[in-house]
């Protein structure tokens, strides 16, 4: 299996190879009234408004770099972009390589692992992208595209 | 007695009167017989009475003539030897004895005049005893005199008002001895003017005893003469200390002025040695600093450039780094999405991926490049940033230094300038020091002089008082023979008095007298007055001591004149007969270069003997002091022709008529020359030098040492007040002296004179025009015979024969003759006389 690996912070995180859609530099980011913390904002890619996601606000990891990359994976039928501090390879890990995580690893919750995955001397947490947000999060991020959909047929979207 | 004498008197008219009466009657008897006659002989009668009128004429005539031969033997005869012997004591004849035994008055008389003339001869006598102290007197005081002139030649002006005013009282005694003269000469027109003999000898006494007083006071006025020339000597000492004083302080300026000198020198020296250096190294120097940092900073200023420069180009080399970065960024993120996409393709994707984890490689090692370059760049970038900030720091410095260099060399040239002017002022210091020690050389020089002066004038001072002291000695027996005298005169006033007794004083001499005395009064407070001016006038001492010379000569002459005069009267016990009937012609003579009056009355005494002689008359030598004399003799008709300069010629000529009737020839010249002349080794070459310079004249009344000089300086334009100085001398000989001993530039004298001094020195600058010599000029008054006789017997006498040349060398050894002269020959003289507005 192959991984998309980038780092937040010192930790070292994995995504799942089908689930990444592409790798954007740093986009110019709107910010929407009303938005839930987790969200920064949404940014346009290729004519498509996405809700980009800071993981490092949702893992509350501080981050010292100021260097950004945006990842854009694929949650069920969704789109979202993932803010991360750098991306640094693909890699492919056996399934010797892949360990189940534990209940809690590093203040994550199982539900958001799929699991550990040992490279060399690393250890590289396996994001559960599908269950990254809540349903209540879901409902949310819709109601928020519809608006900013609308806002930006009449421009009212302002930038962050 | 004198009853007696008028009844003797009486007795002889008694005689005279009987005679008559005896002729008287007889005659009255014939007459009376005649009457009785007439009336017998009526007819007859007219012829009759003719004939008694004759005869009785005749017999009175014969009555008369008897009468004549008896009055001639008793009174007549007697009469005229009194007369006689009258003349000649007029004459001053004291010898004659009248031998009339008769006892009547004319008996009397000549008892009386035998005794008054014995009387007068002892007066005479004593009198001639007294003047004679008097001349050793005077003499001595003039011995003293001299001593005094000689050592110190210094006198106040005030002392010449004392020599003028002793002058006047000369001329007052001159006075006195005129009046007796005159007395003299009164007596010889009537026996009665011995009246006035009487009275002038009372006179006489009068006048001694004023003369005693005048001598007193003179006296006293010497005492306070001595007192004011010990002050003059006090006061000398005290400057000759107050000079030492100012030499000395001379001294140590004249000391400190050559420290300062040294100094300035050395000073001077210093200031061009740092003037040198400063402007040689000090200034080059600096300018090559400032050069050299000038380059400095050019090239400072250059590399700053170039460095700044190499910033730029790492700045472009960053910027180009950075776009390499991005460009890498995206290669990687391409590279990364190719990567995915790859891997999401499986199977299919190996291949791509595989180029996409290369190109990604790439990528990464790119990154990895550029961020070395930039880390490389940075570096460099930061060191240009330093070596900016060095240059920037350098420059500064840079900058400073060339500030500093500029101001070092501001300063340089500031100093090489104070160098200079301090070089300058130090010259100029050490030159003025220079002229300083110069003048005070001067100054010192001078001071010593001033001092030997002062030393000299102390000295001369203590010499004069001295003098004085032996003065005022010689003027206390002065007044010990004045009071002599005095007594003498009462002595001879109290003999004479019981002659006077019948007689009245004659006023007019009383008059004169009293004149004289007066004008002796005045002389003698101007004497007061001026010895009150000495204390405040120091100066002209030659002149003061000059004039009281003189005055002493005058005095000296007059005592001469008045023992010569003694000598005239003819004493008893001398007995000699003489000239008494005869005319009296009186010869005036005028005394030559200081001859005294006895020496003159000895020289000239052939010539009067020799011109007695040929004119017949007696001629009698009256000798005088000075040429005022002369004049005031011929004024007063007491000289009838006279011997004199041809000066004085021309005053009693304007004055009194005088008329000139010969010169005398020296060597057979009858004019010479007087002569400029002045020291040899003098600066004065001509007569126009003269101009500001210090002259000598001889006597103001000579021809030949003032009047002739006085005119050769006034045609060269040179009149008194164009000398710096000038002076009377008295003497021809005193004017070479001066001249030699250079008290003075130049002096007036006769060529004859200034020949004896040639060798010593002396140089003639200029010779006057031909000057008449001595003449001899008679008055108006003198009758045309006496005229011609005596310029007949005058033109007579020639040295070629012996007994002539003696009466002529007698007068002046040169002298060779007379020759008959004119007055048009004086017309010259006369003319420069006027020019100098003498009279």
């Amino acid at each position: 299996m192959k991984f998309a690996v980038f780092k937040i912070g010192e930790e070292i995180f994995g995504i799942e190879i089908n689930k990444v859609v592409e790798i954007l530099n740093t986009q110019k980011v709107y910010s929407l009234p009303e938005l839930p913390d987790f969200l920064s904002g949404v940014i346009t890619v290729r004519g498509e408004v996405l809700p980009l996601l800071d993981l490092r606000k949702r893992f509350g990891v501080k981050s010292t770099d100021t260097k950004e990359l945006v990842i854009i994976v694929r949650s069920e039928s969704e789109k979202i972009g993932l803010l991360v501090d750098e991306i640094k390879e693909i890699l492919s890990l056996n399934v010797q390589e892949i360990t189940t995580p534990p209940s809690i690893f590093k203040g994550l919750q199982k539900k958001y692992l799929t699991g550990l995955g040992k490279k060399d001397d690393r250890i590289i947490i396996l994001l559960n992208i599908d269950y990254l947000l809540t349903s209540e999060e879901k409902i949310i991020l819709k109601e928020s595209e519809r608006i900013l959909e609308e806002d930006a047929g009449t421009g009212k979207a302002t930038e962050r | 007695m004198r009853k007696i004498s008028r009844e003797s008197l009486e007795f002889k008219y008694l005689i005279f009167v009987i005679g008559l009466l005896i002729t008287g009657i007889l005659w009255s008897g014939i007459v009376s017989f005649s009457a009785v006659s007439l009336e017998k002989i009526y007819g007859r009668s007219f012829q009759s009475i003719m004939w008694v009128t004759l005869i009785s004429i005749i017999g009175i005539t014969v009555v008369a003539f008897l009468f004549w031969i008896v009055a001639r033997k008793l009174v007549i005869k007697p009469l005229q030897s009194i007369e006689k012997a009258a003349r000649s004591l007029a004459d001053g004849d004291l010898t004659f004895r009248l031998d009339l035994k008769a006892d009547d008055e004319i008996g009397r008389t000549s008892k009386a005049m035998n005794e008054s003339s014995r009387s007068l001869g002892d007066i005479f006598q004593r009198v001639k005893n007294g003047s004679k102290r008097v001349t050793a007197v005077a003499e001595k005081v003039e011995s003293e005199f001299n001593k005094v002139r000689e050592n110190t030649k210094l006198e106040t002006e005030a002392i010449a008002n004392i020599a003028s005013s002793l002058e006047e009282m000369n001329s007052a005694a001159a006075e006195i001895s005129e009046s007796t003269e005159r007395l003299a000469v009164s007596t010889e027109e009537k026996a009665a003017s011995m009246e006035e003999i009487v009275t002038s000898i009372s006179q006489v006494a009068h006048s001694a005893q004023e003369l005693s007083n005048v001598v007193d006071t003179t006296s006293s006025s010497i005492e306070e003469l001595s007192a004011t020339i010990k002050e003059v000597a006090y006061k000398a000492e005290e400057l000759a200390a107050a000079s030492e004083e100012t030499l000395a302080a001379t001294e140590e300026i004249s000391s400190s002025i050559k420290e300062v000198e040294q100094s300035a020198k050395e000073s001077a020296m210093l200031s061009e040695k740092v003037k040198n250096e400063a402007s040689t190294l000090g200034i080059s120097s600096v300018g090559k600093t400032i050069e050299g940092i000038q380059n400095i900073k050019i090239s400072f200023d250059n590399t700053a450039n170039s460095i700044n420069k190499l910033g730029v180009r790492s700045d472009e080399i960053g910027k180009i780094l950075n776009v390499i970065d991005e460009v890498t960024d995206q290669t990687t993120l391409l590279a990364l999405n190719a990567a995915i996409l790859a891997a999401q393709a499986g199977e299919h994707g190996k291949g791509f991926s595989v180029v996409a984890d290369e190109i990604k490689d790439l990528a990464e090692r790119t990154s990895f490049s550029t961020h070395e370059i930039a880390a490389l760049i940075q570096a460099v970038q930061q060191e240009v940033k330093d070596a900016i900030l060095a240059m920037d720091e350098g420059l500064r410095s840079v900058e400073e230094g060339l500030s500093v260099a500029n101001d070092a060399g501001d300063a340089l040239s500031k100093i090489v300038e104070s160098s200079k002017k301090s070089a300058e002022m130090s010259f100029s210091i050490e030159r003025s020091t220079a002229e300083q020690a110069k003048t005070t050389r001067l100054v010192s020089e001078s001071m010593e002089k001033v001092k030997n002066m002062v030393s000299q004038i102390a000295k001369a001072t203590l010499e004069q008082s001295k003098g004085t002291l032996l003065i005022t000695k010689a003027t206390e027996k002065m007044r010990d023979v004045s009071n002599h005298v005095r007594t003498a005169t009462n002595e001879q006033l109290i003999s004479t008095k019981h002659i006077s007794e019948a007689m009245e004083l004659a006023s007019e001499k009383s008059i004169q007298i009293a004149k004289a005395v007066n004008e002796q009064r005045a002389g003698a407070s101007q004497i007061f007055s001026s010895i009150e001016k000495i204390k405040d006038t120091p100066k002209h001492n030659m002149d003061r001591m000059f004039s009281i010379n003189q005055s002493l000569k005058g005095l000296f002459k007059n005592t001469e004149l008045l023992t010569n005069e003694l000598k005239r009267i003819k004493l008893p016990d001398e007995g000699s007969a003489g000239y008494t009937d005869i005319d009296i012609v009186r010869f005036g003579v005028e005394p030559v270069g200081g001859v005294s009056p006895l020496e003159i009355q000895e020289k000239f005494s052939p010539l009067a003997e020799h011109l007695s002689k040929k004119t017949g008359k007696k001629v009698v030598l009256k000798v005088v002091s000075d040429y005022e004399g002369i004049l005031r003799d011929i004024e007063k008709g007491l000289t009838q022709f006279s011997f004199v300069s041809p000066v004085t010629y021309i005053l009693a000529k304007k004055k009194y008529g005088t008329q000139v009737i010969a010169k005398a020839l020296i060597q057979g010249k009858s004019t010479y020359r007087s002569v400029i002349v002045t020291k040899s080794a003098g600066r004065i070459n001509s007569i126009e030098d003269i101009r500001g310079r210090k002259f000598a004249f001889g006597d103001p009344h000579s021809l030949s040492s003032y009047i002739a000089p006085r005119n050769m300086l006034l045609n060269a334009g040179i009149d008194l007040k164009d000398l710096l100085h000038y002076e009377y001398l008295g003497s021809h000989e005193a004017v070479a002296d001066a001249v030699l001993s250079a008290n003075f530039d130049a002096g007036g004298i006769r060529e004859s004179e200034a020949n004896k001094f040639k060798d010593k020195g002396l140089k003639f600058i200029q010779f006057s025009e031909n000057l008449p010599g001595f003449i001899v000029c008679v008055s108006k008054t003198m009758p045309q015979g006496t005229k011609e006789s005596l310029e007949i017997a005058l033109t007579a006498l020639t040295d070629t024969r012996p007994e002539s040349s003696a009466i002529l060398h007698s007068i002046y050894k040169r002298y060779s003759g007379f020759e008959k002269a004119y007055d048009t020959e004086f017309a010259q003289l006369e003319s420069m006389m006027s020019q100098l507005g003498l009279p």
